[in-house]
């Protein structure tokens, strides 16, 4: 505070002192790149910045001044941690200019003169061993494929052969190395030191200034043409993206609210596409049923309905009753969570079960939800028994079958 | 003093509890005299069918107590009037009954009865009342029907309880479908004509005897049909497969990788 009041024309940052160059590139002729106040980062000044040697900046920088930490630069080190750092670097680095594992690494903490010679070799030969096996199963594995019949006994035995023979060989390899690695190699703790990967404070200070000199020689400022070409174009260039979006469609429209039920539509077997007659299903019977004359499932996904006998009095809801017919009731049979075709029904609960996120339906009260992810009852199908005793469709489902959608409501 | 009065209260307990018990006893002794001599089931207990007497003799002692002594059903047991001679084969043949305990479902298990015994006690259920009969087909009908057929309708009507593989599957509240890989022919085909426990019914006008045939070979193929190596996991489909490679296989490779580092 008594800092800024004494010397208010003193620069207090590195930017200030060099000339922001983001005010350079906003006035490149007009002020010659004068620094503003508006336009600087908000907490360029209050940060507390580390000392830097500030090799790459200008000679006139007077030495007091001090680069503010902007976002995005790492913290302050410690003293202890610099030191740390200091050293990091100072590990020798090979010919390409990596770094390399300190010679120390490569002690070996084990005395060569206490090693039993007799100990390795049988090590040795252990692990040639496990290598010779690895030999014979991937002979073993050749010649079986050669030799055996592969249609004999359903492929069983070629498929044995081929499997266990590699299975041999891959493990016996691995276990080799791994016999080989603890019994034959020097037990030592090797430290691979890392030095620090973000670039020394000049670099990122000379590639600011870099940047931003490309910046203002652009002379986006002040060639308006090219400014709003670029502008232009830019401003074009997600519409394809956008428009790409219409393969989406085409939009389903009311598709989704109509199943293919209409008023005397038959109900007939998925499988065998016979009407179903009044007295073919048992009472705790059901039967997968769609519209007569429906062709393929496919084309009427949302048309399938499950077609369930009760014993009289077991049906709860009234609604039920009257819109089943003679103890027969029909609900959809697309889940109204996410699809399912459902018919996983018990016939003493009446429970009605999804077998994709287990939503259960009660079905003797109106396909209530009593448990699971389904948000709403199944729809109910109206029916009635026509004049030859078969069942029919009173119209199509009074609201959309199957899960939610936008547009349902 | 303490001791004799003690003893002397625990005496008047005993005996209003004896009088409680007798009063209890007479009175379910004069219903029971009085629905035996009303209900209609006077036909069943004067057969002359030696199969149905016998059949009596063993419901008697072994079915009675739960289903009623005429198989009218009680407060722990349906009553099996109507249920006919396939329910009873099918229950008592798969083991299923007597119910060794209540639960959700009844397992199937090693049967209490010989075969004898349970034709005897289908036959004197189905003299009860009127309800489907023990179907009879040879190996040869089932045998020559048709496997593809019945598959298609074992997905329609049965895979989505029973899996497509006819190993069974989970349902609601601890129930399950069984697996069917010990289910003879005549059992799935009575089980299909009497919806045992939740199984809903499956009778011949919608599911014709042809038809049952078929599923039956089909059920039959899937159980004898030979397999190509490896572990079939119940042929329960690629999710189970997926998460026993991923749980176990990545889990061994885990501990084994765990045991290399902590050996080095």
């Amino acid at each position: 505070m008594s800092d800024n009041e004494k010397d208010d024309e003193a620069p207090r940052t590195a930017h200030e002192a060099s000339g922001s160059v983001f005010e350079r590139m906003k006035h490149p002729t007009t002020t010659g790149g004068e620094p503003r106040e508006r336009g600087r980062s908000a907490s360029a000044r209050d940060i507390e910045g580390e000392v830097l040697e500030r090799g790459g900046m200008a000679p006139d920088v007077p030495e007091k001044v001090r680069p503010a930490r902007k976002i995005g630069r790492r913290q302050p080190l410690t003293e202890k941690a610099a030191a740390a750092e200091a050293a990091a670097y100072s590990v020798p680095t090979d010919e390409e200019g990596s770094h390399v594992v300190p010679p120390e690494a490569y002690a070996v903490d084990h005395d060569p003169a206490q090693v039993d010679p007799r100990e390795e070799r049988f090590a040795e030969a252990q692990v040639s061993a496990l290598f010779a096996l690895t030999a014979l199963g991937v002979i073993a594995t050749c010649v079986g494929y050669l030799v055996i019949d592969p249609h004999r006994n359903l492929g069983r035995n070629i498929n044995y052969v081929i499997g266990g023979g590699l299975t041999v060989a891959l493990l016996a390899l691995g276990a080799g190395f791994c016999l080989w690695a603890k019994k034959l190699l020097p037990h030592g703790m090797a430290v691979q030191k890392r030095g620090p990967h973000h670039s020394p404070e000049e670099e990122q200070l000379a590639s600011e200034e870099t940047f931003f000199a490309g910046v203002t020689q652009m002379g986006l400022g002040s060639r308006k043409m090219l400014r709003r070409s670029l502008l232009g174009a830019l401003a074009l260039l997600p519409v394809p993206a956008v428009l790409l979006l219409r393969d989406l469609g085409p939009l389903p429209h009311s598709r989704l609210r109509h199943t293919g039920w209409k008023k005397g539509s038959r109900l007939v077997d998925v499988e065998t596409k016979l009407p179903i007659k009044l007295g073919d299903i048992e009472v705790g019977g059901i039967a997968t049923v769609m519209p007569e004359g429906f062709g393929n499932v496919e084309d009427h996904a949302l048309a399938p309905t499950i077609l369930i006998r009760f014993a009289p009095g077991e049906i709860r809801s009234k609604k039920e009753v009257a819109w089943g017919a003679d103890n027969h009731v029909a609900y959809s049979k697309i889940c109204s969570h996410a699809g399912c075709p459902i018919s996983l029904y018990e016939q003493q609960t009446h429970h009605l079960l999804c077998p994709c996120h287990q939503s259960t339906f009660d079905m003797a009260d109106d396909a209530n939800v009593i448990f699971g992810p389904a948000a709403r009852r199944l729809p109910q199908l109206k029916i009635q028994v026509d004049g030859d005793g078969y069942f029919v469709a009173q119209g199509d489902y009074s609201q959309p079958v199957g899960p939610s959608f936008w547009e349902r409501g | 003093m303490g001791i004799a009065s003690t003893v002397a209260g625990r005496l008047a307990r005993r005996r209003r509890q004896l009088a409680s018990a007798a009063f209890v006893a007479v009175a379910l002794g004069t219903v029971g005299t009085l629905y035996a001599a009303f209900a209609p089931t006077g036909e069943a207990a004067t057969n002359a069918d030696p199969a149905v007497q016998r059949g009596q003799a063993l419901y008697a002692r072994g079915c009675s107590s739960c289903h009623g002594l005429n198989g009218g059903g009680g407060q722990r047991a349906p009553s099996l009037i109507g249920v006919g001679a396939a329910s009873v084969d099918f229950q008592v043949g798969t083991g299923r009954m007597p119910l060794r305990e209540h639960g959700p479902q009844a397992p199937r298990k090693r049967p209490s009865y010989d075969e004898q015994q349970t034709l005897d006690l289908a036959a004197y259920i189905a003299s009860l009342g009127a309800g489907p009969a023990i179907p009879s087909f040879s190996e040869s009908d089932w045998q020559k029907a048709d496997t593809a057929y019945g598959g298609a309708l074992f997905r329609t009507n049965c895979a989505q309880c029973h899996n497509f593989a006819g190993s069974g599957g989970a349902l609601t509240f601890g129930k399950y479908a069984p697996s069917l890989s010990k289910a003879t022919p005549t059992q799935i085909y009575e089980a299909m004509i009497t919806g045992p426990e939740n199984m809903p019914v499956f009778g011949d006008k919608e599911i014709t005897p042809d038809q049952k045939l078929a599923i039956i070979k089909y059920v039959r193929t899937l159980k004898t049909q030979g397999n190509p190596g490896g572990f079939g996991l119940g042929q329960i489909g690629p999710v189970p497969e997926t998460m026993v490679g991923w749980l176990v296989g990545i889990g061994l490779l885990v501990l084994v990788t765990l045991w290399i580092g902590a050996r080095a």
